[in-house]
């Protein structure tokens, strides 16, 4: 469009001159010098101004205050702790999918999860030697945590348990060192903490803790193992897993405080007793921060009045603004975000990055930014102060970035032309007419026909869908189509390569064009003739 | 890079134990091996892979398992950094490579001196193995796109996004329900596609999700090695030569038509860090068999099981001279061609009709099929 405005402007001075020199015509001109075109910000913002944000609206606002435009990213961190009364409508008791028998006696009570549990090898072979039970809490989180990033997690329990241990008349628990008929792996309990998502897919233990010596003979008629801390698994693991469940839905997940019990049949009318089984104060919290998204961008835009190409010149065009930080930019996180500046919807090569902010208002460029090639003339003309999010980043806490003084100025020629005497006309419309079919002819060049056939059918599909018309079917080549259409062509070269007569090797008067020094006979002497090399393995599959 | 291979056996009197580490500095936690067999034992314990962070060690674990049912159960376990993934070097790969140890711990028995021997080829092989996951990381642009298309994701990726864009949600969801089971990283899923420039990322106005843009399509089949071919029709390296090399390539491209099996063959051979070098270097010429030039990694590779198994995939062939001395040709080159998928255009234009894609996205869509015309416009002037 460039180039038909330059046209038609020379277009328009040629005959504007042809006029003055002659007696019939003359023009003025006006120059109108640093003219303030856009200017922001008043108190209130006023309807020159209007803001967009492309990306993800939770990450970033825009606001205004007292006469300054601001941005507003909406970082911060929040704590999420397990806090969950300790009762069975909390807590629902389900079956361990991997050990489906459920122990005598389970519990939800006010001193933590109970189980208890009595096998016997005898009155016909009772089968439940392997018990277990899970308690499961499910959690719904009050954030979307796709948009979080876990920067801290904890977990603990305690866990304790009374048995029977060496009971002169029902037996006891079987543990190493007591005398057992057979014994493989013993008698033992198993606490464990997991968290999952909802359906169960994923399944992650994150503490757990088995007793080994729990019920030895030597302890008495009962053992009994003290408070004892559960044993978790590192911070790394535990803010993964978290992260790795709720990935699922965003929002839900399930902590399940699970016991299993081992009886093993270490002997002849063998019985054990666990008398009872706790696990309490389960605890789990972590600390989560807002995730920044890449790409996203918040805009303030101005828009100011439209300048006519056939009679105006644009001598000058400057623009510049301040800004200002609340609190230090955090440049490790994001060194690449930063201002970018764009007027009548054409960007500057020069951007701010935002680590160059401080807490004290700052012009962008001292100098002001030249934007004399950027002003787009028969159309309102526009800036816009563009805050771009370089890279992903967590933030814990809220950043407002201000920007004030902004200033678009121009300097331009208005060429006012008299009205010309009456027996003139028909040369003014016979002018006006070529150079309005000049200008036509550019514009549709430049508009329309300068693009190949496709972009042209990619232009006008766009531009009906934008205007809500209804479009014309398409016809174009699938992908598998296309992909024929590409190897017939290169075959089709090798049939052309192919037909051309082959040509016997250079005359050896003529200096040779390649180097075959690479192609010498390597065949070793008749006398010491190599036995003949097969490529091994050649049979085998790839 | 990946830190080395630990490969476990579960006995039955022993339980599981550690077969073999390389390198053999690798510390093994038997501890954290017993947490990978427990991941793949709480299903059904069928074969099967699973991917594992470890606590002790610090590391993500690619695991393979043949299953309680096997004569032998072992875990051949693949140790990862943290920030690895098995999706970064193609489950193609990982899968040969598992089939490869496989076959030498299928050789250990209980000649000590022959599991001396089968031991030592193992390590060679690990060492080897360990060598081109690292040089997988750094592929070319026609690799990562046979990469894609090796792949069964990327395959299925590719087939999505050819109707339209999705966000990576929805990629994500219907990739998991087609594929039946769970990706755990999409976004090292999509790399190469965003690498090799099939796809744009970006926002879309009004919807707080990333979206995947299809800007670029491509067709992988063999094609002649035009460069050999014009040499041998000046009767290079000699005449015998370049007559037979011609008859060679005339009969296989008199009948070749490309398929989806011969492509996939095809990308595999391209995708291999050690082929592609191979072909490369044969594009420019032939060599004799016992005149080709070695590589960096002198000795470690077993360049005859190479050749070979390139020769079986017909990229190359072997040709005897008149003295009897085998010449090794490239007797089809692997065309990777991007075109511009035009298509795309009737996709939008039938979706926004039916509304079945927002405005914005439509829009967005085309604005960068616009762009991208241009540049396959300027490739195809060159």
């Amino acid at each position: 469009m460039k180039r038909s405005l330059l046209i038609t402007s020379i277009g328009i001075l040629c005959v504007i001159s042809l006029l003055s020199t002659s007696p019939l015509v003359s023009a003025r001109e006006i120059l109108y010098e640093d003219v303030v075109w856009i200017s922001g910000f008043n108190d209130p913002i006023g309807s020159q101004w209007s803001t967009s944000i492309v990306g993800d609206e939770s990450d970033i606002t825009t606001s205004s205050s007292s006469g300054e435009a601001l941005y507003n990213l909406l970082g911060e961190e929040l704590e999420w702790e397990l806090i969950s009364p300790l009762n069975s409508d909390t807590w629902t008791a389900v079956n361990n999918i991997a050990y489906p028998d459920l122990p005598d006696d389970y519990d939800v009570t006010s001193e933590g999860f109970f189980v208890s549990h009595y096998w016997g090898d005898t009155y016909g072979q009772r089968s439940d030697q392997s018990p277990s039970v899970h308690f499961d809490y499910n959690v719904s989180m009050p954030n979307n945590m796709s948009d979080y990033t876990i920067t801290s997690a904890s977990v603990s329990a305690v866990v304790n348990a009374t048995v029977h241990a060496n009971n002169p008349d029902f037996g006891g628990i079987e543990v190493p060192g007591d005398a057992v008929h057979q014994a493989a792996d013993y008698d033992y309990i198993r606490y464990y903490l997991l968290i999952s998502d909802l359906p169960k897919q994923k399944v992650y233990e994150i503490a757990y803790n088995q007793t080994s010596d729990l019920g030895k003979d030597s302890a008495g008629t009962f053992d009994q193992m003290e408070d004892t801390l559960i044993t978790t698994v590192t911070e790394e693991n535990l803010k993964f897993f978290l992260t790795s469940v709720l990935n699922t839905d965003d929002f839900n997940f399930t902590i399940t405080v699970g016991i299993r019990i081992f009886c093993e049949d270490n002997r002849n009318n063998d019985q054990d007793f666990f008398d009872e089984i706790y696990v309490k104060n389960v605890s789990l919290s972590f600390t989560y921060q807002k995730k920044i998204n890449q790409l996203t961008t918040a805009s303030w835009d101005g828009i100011g009045n439209s300048l006519n190409s056939s009679n105006v010149l644009i001598r000058d065009a400057s623009f510049e603004f301040s800004y200002k930080i609340d609190t230090p930019w955090p440049t490790d996180a994001s060194p690449n975000s930063e201002f970018r500046l764009f007027v009548s919807n054409k960007k500057l090569s020069e951007t701010v990055k935002l680590t160059a902010a401080t807490d004290i208002y700052q012009l962008a460029n001292p100098d002001g930014y030249n934007v004399t090639s950027l002003i787009g003339l028969d159309e309102n003309i526009t800036v816009s102060i563009q805050v771009y999010i370089g890279d992903n980043f967590e933030l814990d806490s809220p950043i407002r970035i201000y920007i004030d003084d902004v200033v678009l100025r121009l300097t331009y020629i208005v060429i006012l032309q008299d009205p010309p005497p009456t027996n003139l006309q028909p040369y003014i419309y016979g002018s006006a007419g070529l150079l309005v079919a000049l200008a036509t002819g550019i514009g549709l060049y430049e508009g329309i026909f300068k693009f190949p056939a496709q972009v042209r059918t990619v232009r006008s599909l766009r531009r009906n869908i934008r205007h809500g018309r209804s479009t014309k079917l398409l016809q174009t080549k699938d992908s598998k189509m296309i992909g024929r259409n590409i190897f017939e062509e290169e075959k089709r070269q090798l049939n052309k390569v192919s037909s051309k007569p082959q040509h016997s090797q250079p005359s050896t008067k003529a200096a040779p064009k390649k180097d075959t020094s690479g192609y010498k006979d390597v065949s070793p002497p008749e006398e010491k003739k190599m036995p003949e090399k097969k490529i091994e393995g050649s049979d085998k599959s790839a | 890079m990946p830190r080395g291979f630990v490969v476990t056996k579960w006995t039955d009197t022993d339980g599981l134990i550690v077969q073999l580490n390389y390198p053999e500095e690798l510390k093994v936690d038997l501890d954290d091996m017993m947490r990978v067999f427990y991941a793949h034992i709480t299903g059904a314990a069928e074969a099967g892979n699973v991917l594992v962070r470890l606590e002790k060690v610090q590391s993500n674990v690619a695991s393979y398992f043949t299953g309680m049912d096997s004569p032998t159960p072992f875990m051949i376990n693949l140790i990862l950094e943290l920030g690895e993934d098995p999706d970064m070097f193609g489950e193609a790969v990982i899968k040969d490579i598992n089939s490869s140890i496989l076959n030498y711990l299928q050789q250990l028995g209980t000649s000590i001196s022959a599991n001396y021997e089968v031991v030592k080829k193992l390590k060679q092989y690990l060492k080897n193995a360990l060598f081109l996951l690292e040089r997988l990381k750094y592929l070319t642009k026609d690799q990562l796109l046979a990469q894609i298309f090796y792949s069964e994701k990327g395959r299925k990726i590719l087939q999505l996004l050819r109707d339209r864009a999705y966000s990576k949600k929805q990629l994500q969801a219907l990739l998991e329900e087609a594929l039946n089971k769970i990706i755990t990283n999409l976004d090292i899923t999509l790399d190469p596609f965003v690498k090799s420039g099939l796809v744009k990322q970006d926002w879309i106005e009004g919807i707080a999700e990333v979206f995947m843009f299809l800007v670029a399509d491509f067709t992988i089949f063999r094609s002649p090695a035009f460069h050999l071919i014009e040499n041998a029709k000046t009767s290079l390296p000699n005449a015998y030569l370049a007559e037979k090399y011609l008859e060679q390539v005339k009969k296989f491209f008199a009948t070749y038509t490309p398929t989806e099996d011969d492509n996939l063959v095809i990308a595999k051979n391209l995708t291999n860090p050690d082929k592609f070098d191979y072909l490369a270097l044969f594009r420019d010429r032939p060599y004799p068999l016992n005149k080709i030039p070695k590589g960096t990694d002198e000795g470690s590779l077993d360049v005859a099981h190479l050749l070979s198994v390139m020769e079986k995939d017909s990229i190359l062939t072997i040709i005897k001279d008149n003295k009897n001395v085998e010449w090794v040709f490239l007797l089809t080159d692997i065309a990777v061609r991007p075109f511009y998928p035009e298509y795309m255009l009737e996709n939008i234009r039938r979706d926004r009709e039916e509304n079945t894609i927002k405005k914005e996205t439509a829009i967005k869509h085309l604005d960068y099929l616009e762009k991208v015309y241009y540049d396959f416009h300027e490739k195809k002037e060159k």
